[in-house]
């Protein structure tokens, strides 16, 4: 064969692979090119277009024309941007009670608490004891970018006039019922310092750490006026004990694995190693929580125990009355152990919409019929008429029980189970208590602390 | 005319009507004789044996887990991201009322691993603008650092699954797709802030493609009446599903001056561009990552 010869076949046979190469080529390079599947797609578009005719106007497309070039503009010139940094906030305050008079003032905040923190610094005028409260606080929080898990630190420091109860945490009516009617029966003490706390939050528990270094002492009635020219349901101010509490405390919640229901514990340790003039140790533990029966009604179950050893003052012991027990006026029952049990039958639809009146009513009203059962034994800090005792749970006789219904209105503030209630209660028992009409503003599950 | 004739017409006439109506009557009642007629089959029977299907079927719980597990990959897959979104409030959207466009804005977003994000306004209007800013109810969107849009797949997440029932309320084959539909709502109904809803679920990928947010109570009833509908779409970008509008419907308890007592809010999500590099110029500005929170 010559070399030409040779050659020709060398081409012809590069040329066959080379054709046979590309033929095998040639499916793969179809499939590449081949349409994407875009059934899905369609069947997504074709639900968006009856959204397109629901919305109208809304779900028309935007006019993005010229974007492009301003957003250059903006990048190549960042302070142009018209978006400027808003982060002082201010916000009045007032508040009215019979120990400080109508007493205004103002609150300032700025930053945010998951960059460099939060600050705030409140003050207010209470012109009845003659006294400037206010505080200024620092909140730092930690947040995974979804703030499903949160570590915060909360630093609190300045006066303060708080309720003589420590576990009375509910929003209340109090300071509308002090200035309309005058039927305010909280008791009030004065606090002077600081508080530090430290918790860690995730959507199943959180647990914390705290202390607090503060001033507790007494006050006293100074306003005895109302809007109404009511006379004051009580007028006397039950005085907190002066002491200097240097306290630590640790506290959890928990969600139960299988049961709708939330567990909180808390416990706090007060003088000791750590000082001040009072040596206590306060614990308390609440379970609480909502149960489906069936469509329409819910089962809102609640207990509660405390229990007080040590120095007993007025302003750490555990109360009984008024949210805890209707027919028991507040702060009237108070001792070094309490044990509470409350269950709430709640009809979940608004009335109007189960006799079939409205669908979304404009001023929803829900039903609820409850039953509940409290009791305080030990030292009577207040009137020294219980007996001493070093029991732990309470005697058959210290129970108290009441059974009533409610007629309840939700605004969905500060938080979206809180209700307004008017509620009827008779006592069940055989003591001198009688039925009463109470109208509360408090959160259905009021034994457990917001979380 | 003469009665004899008169008399020899009408019966000419009578006869002439009795032949052109007679035969019909008479034709319709053979018609079934010639048009068509089902037959009685008494001849063939067939019957097909029960064939036993030994493949377990998808539990509820597998669909769940696969959503969660597919909804993390989906968010796993992106490493950055850059949109538009477009903020819409349209006035006065209920029956029989003319919607009035009230604000509309739009923002360029870019976001990045690990948690960067910015947010670029380029274009905010107002039908009424406000003559002092600190007054107005200014409607502003955080899209946050996170990619995982948690507004589509809040109750998937295995941190929020317990606080939610699910029922599958349907399934549909498109091509080689099947598509899950389901409900879900909250399992405590103490629980009135959280809505409940339904998604529809792709399973070639496991994710969510649209969704159906309800809520049984209004979560504010001092204020909103209720929320009529809201709806949460996402779209295909690449072999990425992502969010494509957010829109829902507003009634509110009290005419609201200029809003009425319906309105409507909307998010557009448009101009997506996933994987394609963000400068580090644009998160060298101070507003970058000024805002906190999922989307």
């Amino acid at each position: 064969m010559s070399a030409r010869t040779r050659f020709r076949a060398a081409v012809a046979l590069g040329a066959a692979l080379t054709l046979a190469h590309l033929a095998a080529l040639a499916p793969r390079a179809r499939a590449a090119a081949a349409p994407r599947d875009t059934t899905i797609e369609g069947y997504v578009r074709s639900m968006a277009d009856s959204t397109d005719r629901f919305f109208g106007l809304t779900a028309q497309p935007s006019d993005t024309t010229g974007l492009d070039s301003l957003r250059g503009y903006y990048l190549a010139h960042p302070n142009a941007s018209r978006r400027a940094g808003r982060s002082l906030e201010l916000m009045p305050l007032v508040t009215f009670n019979r120990v400080l008079g109508l007493t205004p003032g103002a609150e300032a905040a700025v930053g945010f608490a998951e960059r460099g923190g939060h600050v705030s610094a409140a003050a207010q005028w209470a012109p009845g004891p003659d006294l400037w409260l206010g505080d200024g606080a620092y909140q730092k929080r930690w947040t995974d970018p979804l703030e499903t898990r949160t570590w915060e630190l909360l630093l609190r420091a300045g006066r303060d006039a708080a309720s003589l109860d420590r576990d009375d945490d509910s929003p209340g009516l109090s300071p509308l019922r002090a200035l309309l009617t005058g039927g305010d029966r909280t008791m009030y003490k004065r606090l002077d310092g600081g508080r530090v706390s430290f918790e860690r939050t995730t959507p199943g528990w959180s647990a914390g750490l705290g202390a607090r270094d503060q001033l507790e002492s007494p006050m006293a009635t100074t306003a005895t006026w109302t809007i109404g020219r009511h006379a004051l349901a009580v007028t006397d101010n039950t005085p907190a004990t002066p002491a200097r509490v240097h306290e630590a405390g640790a506290w959890g919640s928990l969600r139960l694995p299988w049961l709708p229901l939330r567990l909180q514990a808390h416990a706090w340790r007060g003088g000791g190693g750590l000082g001040g003039d009072a040596s206590y140790t306060r614990l308390r533990a609440t379970l609480g929580g909502g149960i489906a029966l069936g469509r329409h009604l819910t089962l809102a179950p609640q207990a509660d125990y405390g229990r007080l050893h040590g120095d007993v003052l007025p302003q750490e012991a555990f109360y009984v009355g008024g949210t805890t027990l209707y027919t028991v006026p507040q702060g009237a029952l108070q001792g070094t152990g309490r044990a509470l049990a409350r269950a709430e039958l709640l009809l979940v639809d608004p009335v109007q919409r189960l006799l079939g009146l409205e669908k979304q009513p404009l001023f929803p009203i829900q039903l609820g019929a409850f039953g509940g059962l409290a009791s305080r034994w030990g030292d009577d800090p207040v009137t020294g008429a219980a007996e001493l005792t070093s029991r732990d749970w309470p005697h058959r006789t210290d129970w108290l029980g009441e059974a009533g219904v409610s007629v309840m209105y939700r605004p969905g503030v500060p938080d979206p189970l809180t209700f307004v209630k008017v509620s009827f209660a008779r006592p069940i028992g055989p003591d001198d208590r009688a039925a009463v009409i109470a109208v509360t503003f408090i959160r259905t599950l009021n034994f457990l602390q917001p979380h | 005319m003469s009665t004899t004739a008169s008399t020899l017409r009408f019966a000419v006439l009578a006869a002439a009507l009795a032949a052109a109506v007679g035969p019909g009557r008479a034709l319709a009642a053979e018609a079934p004789a010639r048009g068509p007629a089902l037959a009685v089959e008494d001849t063939m029977r067939t019957e097909v044996p029960p064939v036993l299907v030994a493949a377990p079927r998808v539990t509820l719980d597998e669909i769940l887990a696969r959503v969660a597990r597919g909804e993390a990959h989906r968010d796993s897959l992106i490493r950055d991201e850059t949109f538009l979104v477009s903020i819409r409030v349209v006035g006065h959207t209920g029956e029989g009322q003319k919607p009035q466009l009230l604000e509309e804005s739009v923002e360029q977003v870019w976001k990045r691993r690990p948690g960067q994000s910015r947010s670029l306004e380029l274009r905010h209007w107002y039908l009424h603008p406000p003559k002092k800013q600190d007054l107005n109810m200014d409607v502003q969107v955080s899209a946050g650092d996170d990619m995982s849009e948690t507004i589509v797949n809040f109750a998937f997440r295995p941190e929020s699954r317990h606080e939610f029932t699910f029922k599958i309320v349907g399934r549909e084959i498109l091509g080689d797709h099947l598509v899950y539909r389901i409900a879900f709502e909250p399992r405590s109904p103490l629980s009135l802030e959280l809505p409940g809803g339904t998604v529809w679920v792709d399973t070639r990928d496991d994710v969510i493609v649209r969704q159906e947010i309800e809520f049984r109570q209004s979560p504010i009833p001092l204020f909103v009446r209720g929320i009529r509908r809201l709806v949460v779409e996402r779209q295909r970008v690449g072999d990425t599903w992502v969010l494509s509008r957010v829109l829902a419907r507003v009634e509110t308890t009290i005419p609201l001056p200029r809003y009425g007592s319906s309105f409507d809010f909307g998010l557009q999500f448009t101009q997506y561009a996933l994987n394609a590099g963000v400068p580090d110029s644009v998160f060298a500005h101070p507003a970058a990552h000024a805002k906190q929170g999922g989307r």
